[in-house]
């Protein structure tokens, strides 16, 4: 049985993917498609033949909304910088909550006379862990591909959020600082006397990279009108 | 032979240019929504006329943005809540110019066909 709600739903929801168009543009298509629904309905078709035609004829879904970008460029910009932010918040948070560990750790240590055996746990786990937590955000985005961020522009948040936690650091951290910069990590797992931890997180970062790429490339699915 | 001709579909390129002054002028006789607007080229081309209807509105909210027609959201007789599109000033006065242009492309292709005796 056709739900023609559903399919209006569904349609609405296709043109509401790529942001370009506002709650007003998409209410102002759903009026002219219901009422071409009304003047189908007038010659005797079915709600489902109804359905399809006027779908037709209003045209791709995704065209519709390259035409409404075209006009309002910087809406198509709003969600992957809103995503860049949020992951960005997130892993700088993230780094300051470890960091406050370590400064505390360091003085109740100097206070009682602790050996900083926890604060270099810290600080391994600090230059791991943000990287780490880095990609793993990262990878949970492109999993999840946010239907606001249009297809061409998924990779945006990524970089940003990457630019945004470098220039954010608050402080500088060699070994932290060597896996932010990817040129810098290559000099250091060339030259470090610790090869280990900077080959073991330049696999970390091929492979997480790798992932994303091949997740970047496989076609969106995106439910067809007709 | 003239009928075949005609029967062929318009091209796209062709149909994208005419837009905005057919959206003008049908303005210019008072103020209407998108799908009345698409009904009416729809009539006044004898179907001829071609419009992938989610294009009209990218159209006409530029031409809003330019200043050419003004837009107002309204309750239509059925209760819908509808944008109806009205032209201002601007708006007659750009028709008027884009008019002279296309009476003159059209009046050249006309003396240039007669010339010719197509």
């Amino acid at each position: 049985m056709f739900d023609r709600e559903k399919a209006m739903w569904d349609l609405r929801n296709q043109l509401a993917t790529s942001d370009a168009l506002s709650g007003d543009d998409l209410l102002e298509l759903e009026g002219h498609l219901l009422d071409e629904l009304d003047a189908l309905a007038l010659r005797g078709l079915s709600e489902e033949e109804a359905f399809l035609i006027a779908a037709r004829r209003l045209g791709e879904p995704s065209a519709i909304a390259r035409e409404y970008a075209k006009g309002h460029p910087i809406r198509t910009w709003r969600a992957p910088l809103f995503w860049s932010s949020a992951g960005a918040v997130l892993v700088l948070a993230g780094m300051a909550l470890i960091n406050s560990a370590m400064i505390l750790t360091f003085s109740l240590g100097s206070r009682f006379n602790m050996n900083f055996a926890l604060m270099n746990v810290l600080v391994w786990a600090e230059a791991f862990a943000a990287p780490a937590a880095f990609l793993a955000i990262a990878a949970l985005y492109v999993r999840a591909r946010p239907a606001s961020v249009p297809p061409a522009r998924i990779w945006v948040p990524i970089v940003v959020a990457a630019a945004l936690v470098i220039v954010g650091e608050p402080w500088v951290n060699p070994l932290l600082l060597a896996q932010t910069h990817i040129a810098k990590h290559v000099w250091v797992t060339l030259n470090t006397t610790c090869r280990f931890s900077a080959g073991a997180s330049l696999v970390l970062y091929a492979s997480v990279a790798a992932w994303i790429m091949v997740r970047l490339r496989a076609p969106a699915t995106q439910a067809v009108v007709e | 032979m003239h009928k075949t001709l005609s029967s062929d579909p318009i091209p796209k390129d062709l149909v994208a240019a005419s837009a905005t002054p057919l959206v003008l002028s049908i303005l210019a006789k008072g103020e209407s929504y998108g799908y009345a607007i698409i009904a009416r080229v729809k009539e006044l081309s004898d179907g001829k006329l071609e419009w992938t209807d989610g294009m009209l509105y990218p159209i006409l909210h530029r031409l809003e943005e330019q200043g050419l027609i003004r837009a107002t959201w309204r309750n239509a007789e059925n209760g819908r809540r509808r944008r109806y599109y009205s032209l201002v000033a601007a708006g007659k006065k750009a028709l008027a110019t884009q008019r002279a242009q296309w009476d003159l492309v059209s009046a050249v292709l006309a003396t240039s066909w007669e010339q010719a005796h197509v």
